[in-house]
Order: structure tokens, then sequence, then C-alpha cells
């Protein structure tokens, strides 16, 4: 369904990326579970946008 | 053909919320489902406005809500918003606000918002009659449903985040149910009929009944309450910190006010029962859209045939099942449409592994997503599947408290003859054609 949005695992984050002009689709919700993520990996939680 | 998603977007005063429907029929199945808490009603109560911040969340959410339909490709999609955005004073730049997102918004007067609700009680309950209370942020609808379909109704200012939760807030929610339902009649036409309760307040409600008196299902749809257990539910509700981490927090903040309507109506109408629906407006607009022979369906066999059908074996194999056993048993209606179902989903377990087959068929029967089908018509299900594939009893003897024991037995013989007849048709390689063809001549 969302085939470009992308999870990134670095050193020091989890970033969730979503294609640039769909920033919305990181709701609340997202960005909570995304956060759960990111402290179970011991990183911080980013959004970041792509083209 | 294929069926093409459809969407409803319900702007409410409590949630916004975007359901995606697998395609416009009888038994709509949701495919996706997402709300946001937004509170658009609760400034309401101050000075007559949505608040900013609120207005915020529900505007972030629908614009997530824009790019998920884009997305999934749906290309249908109605976009309601009620009592809140219908009552505030600074309504026009919110719905400017929506439509420049790209999502045709209607505001959805107080009559239709009474009279979709009603029609989604009654594609969920076909031949329901009684008064339907549905219970949002921001407003009550009362409803009187019958066989000529829901009747005008009555929108009323009660919505959980409108009501105080004091006794000056219990006593302005008293006077305006006495005056507008004596005005209207409902008195009457309630007492003795069943209260259909619709709204995600009186679901967490009848969700903290089930977990308060350990009933064996956890669907809330179509879940009874006896009026006289209403004001124990609510002292119970009184204390919501008890069923934390079980139900949201916004449900739980809600449900002492909920409980308190709850009791009040009750008063006034003086109703048979309380039956829970977990449809009501957005599955309203959805029926109203169907023609007058989808309308006469069957949900609930039209849904044990999607079911069944996506996962048995050989087409046609529940409704052939099915005339095959029927001269054999002298059901009634309510027994007989139960049979049908259990029939149609005789072969979903086959892909399990033997020993879980009865698993697979039990758990469909008793947690599918059904409508029209109420706990004691699941364990029925269940029993006959179960039989089915080979067990005879169900996983929890709880289940079994919920049906006298002559009926489990009955959709145990069900399942008996289900089974010898699909052992003939595995035995038999054109056991099926010989079935199609019996079954025709007895037609």
């Amino acid at each position: 369904m969302l085939e470009r949005t992308h999870l990134n695992l670095s050193r020091t984050s989890v970033t969730l990326c979503v294609p640039h002009r769909n920033e919305a689709l990181a709701g609340d919700a997202v960005r909570r579970r995304l956060q759960r993520l990111a402290e179970a990996f011991g990183r911080k939680a980013e959004v970041a946008t792509f083209v | 053909m294929a069926r093409k998603p459809v969407a409803v977007v319900d702007i409410g005063s409590n949630s916004v919320r975007l359901v995606v429907y697998s395609g416009r029929q009888r038994a709509p199945s949701p495919i996706f489902n997402e709300k946001v808490m937004a509170g658009l009603g609760a400034g309401l109560r101050g000075n007559g406005q949505m608040s900013p911040e609120s207005e915020q969340k529900a505007l972030s959410a629908l614009c997530r809500y824009k790019l998920l339909l884009r997305h999934m490709g749906v290309r249908e999609a109605k976009v309601v918003a009620t009592a809140a955005v219908r009552d505030a004073a600074n309504a026009d730049d919110f719905i400017a606000s929506v439509k420049a997102i790209g999502l045709p918004c209607e505001v959805v007067s107080a009559e239709d918002e009474a009279r979709f609700s009603g029609l989604g009680v009654l594609s969920a309950f076909p031949g329901a009659s009684g008064i339907v209370g549905d219970l949002g942020g921001g407003s009550l609808e009362l409803i009187e449903i019958g066989n000529d379909g829901p009747r005008p109704g009555l929108s009323l200012p009660l919505g959980v985040l409108r009501v105080e939760r004091s006794k000056a807030g219990e006593k302005l929610v008293r006077d305006i149910l006495k005056k507008e339902v004596k005005k209207t009649g409902l008195d009457k036409s309630g007492r003795g009929q069943p209260f259909y309760m619709v709204g995600g307040s009186w679901r967490a409600l009848a969700k903290i009944d089930m977990i308060a008196t350990d009933f064996p299902l956890p669907a809330t749809h179509h879940y009874r309450i006896k009026p006289e257990r209403v004001a124990e539910l609510r002292k119970i509700a009184e204390n919501p910190a008890t069923f934390e981490g079980l139900l949201s927090s916004a449900r739980l903040a809600s449900a002492p006010v909920a409980a308190m309507v709850l009791e009040r109506v009750v008063d006034e109408l003086q109703p048979s029962e309380l039956i829970v629906s977990a449809f009501g407006l957005r599955e309203g607009l959805l029926y109203a859209d169907l023609d007058a022979r989808a309308r006469k369906l069957d949900p609930l066999i039209e849904a044990a045939r999607d079911a069944g059908g996506a996962e048995h074996r050989f087409g046609q194999h529940g409704d052939l099942l099915h005339d095959w056993i029927a001269p054999l048993f002298e059901d009634g209606p309510k027994m007989e449409r139960l049979r049908r179902a259990s029939c149609l989903l005789a072969d979903v377990a086959w892909q399990a592994a033997p020993p879980f087959r009865a698993d697979r068929g039990v758990e469909m029967a008793l947690h599918g997503d059904w409508t029209a089908v109420d706990a004691a018509g699941r364990v029925i299900m269940a029993q006959a599947l179960t039989s089915n594939f080979g067990r005879d009893t169900l996983p929890d003897w709880r289940l079994t408290q919920l049906v006298k024991p002559e009926l489990l037995l009955r959709a145990h013989c069900w399942a008996s003859r289900c089974a010898s007849a699909s052992d003939s048709a595995a035995a038999l390689p054109r056991c099926w054609n010989g079935l199609t063809s019996i079954s025709a001549a007895r037609r």
C-alpha cells in the first residue's frame, strides 16, 4: 500500500521516511508507534521526508 | 467482478474516524478502521466553538486519511460531519479547511443523523423494532424503528462531551429527556420494546459490563444488558480506573456520563432489554445506498458465504451441503439460518492440520465479523463447526451457559450429517455433481 514509505535504522535513530508531500501519513498514532519501536532499539525516533 | 472498496469518514464530536469497507455489499466488511479522538465537541459546552487544538487534531487526521484513501485506491468516500460541526459557531472555517484538504465534507442534519443511525441498526438487526439511541460526543439521537424503517427521530444536545458530570448535569438530562420523549410519544412506543445502544461511549460501557460479569465472548455487538442492571453498571463505571489498559483513556473518561445518560434513558423509556449495536451512522449511510433486493438479503448468510467461499475447496460447497441436509431437520427460521451459516462455513478449516481444524472452525464462528447473530447464535454455530471437525465439546464451558442444551445437541446433529455428506463427497470423485442433481430434484 505504501511502497515508498520505509524505515531506516542507524546507530542513533530509527527513522520513518515518507515521500515528500505525504508527511501527513505520519499521524499521531504512527509517531507514537515509531517512538515505542525506537525505544525498543534504544534509539531516538525521527520522521524524514524524501523526494 | 471484484468489489470496489468504499470509505466513510465520520467527523464526530468525540472522534474522527476513517473506515474503509471491502465493497458496497449487504454485509460490509471493514478492511481498515482508524480513529483519532479529536474531541471537537468538547469546546461547545463553554463558548459554543470548537477549540483550535481539537480542530488541529481533526485536520491532521483528515490529511492522513486523504492520503491513505489515495494509497488504498479508494475512489468512493463519504465524508460526513455530525453534531459538533453542525452546532459550532466557528464551523464554516473548519468545513472550508476540510474541503481544502480535498475531502467533500457534508454536514448531516440532526434528522438525517437519526435516520442513518436507525438504518444502520436495521441493517445489522433485520426486522428489528424498538428504539435506537445513538450517543455521540455532541448529541443523543433517539429513533423509533420498525418494519417500515426508521421513523422521524430526535436529536438532543446530550452527548458525553456536552453533559456535565454533576447533579445539575443529571437534572438537565432528566428534564430534556422527559420533555422531548413525551412530546414525541417515544415514552409510549418505547415501553416494553428493545432499546438499541449505538456509539463508542455506550460500547465502552458494554465492554465494562462484559469484563465485570466475565462474559465469555469479546464482541460487544449484539451484547444484551437487562435494564435493571444499568444502576449497578453506573456504579461500576464511576470508578473507571479499574479498567485502565482495557479501554482507551478517552472512553474511560466518558464512561460515567455515558452510564448516567443511559440510566436516565432507561428510566424514561422503560425498555424490555438493551442491545448493543456496533452498526450506526456509518453503516446506515452505506445501507441507504443499497437497492431493495440487496437490503432483503440476510447479512449473516452473506457474510458466511463470503468467508466460507474464500476458504473452501469446491465451489458452492456450503449451499449444496445445506440443501443436502435440510430435509432431515425441521428447524424454525432462527435455527434454519444458523444451520445454513454453519454449512457455509463447514469447509473453512481444511487447510489446517487435522488436530487444529475444530479450533479454526470454532474461532471463526465465535469471533468472526458477523452482524446479525447474537452470542447464543455464535455458540450454536461453533458447536456445529467443532462437531463437524470431529470434536464434540466447546473450548470454554462458559459458552454452553449461553445456549439451551437441546440446541447444542441440534447443532451437533447438523454437523454429523454435514460430515457424512462431506466424507461421501471426498470418497466419490463426482459426488458433488451427484449432490447437485439430487438437490435440484428435491427442489
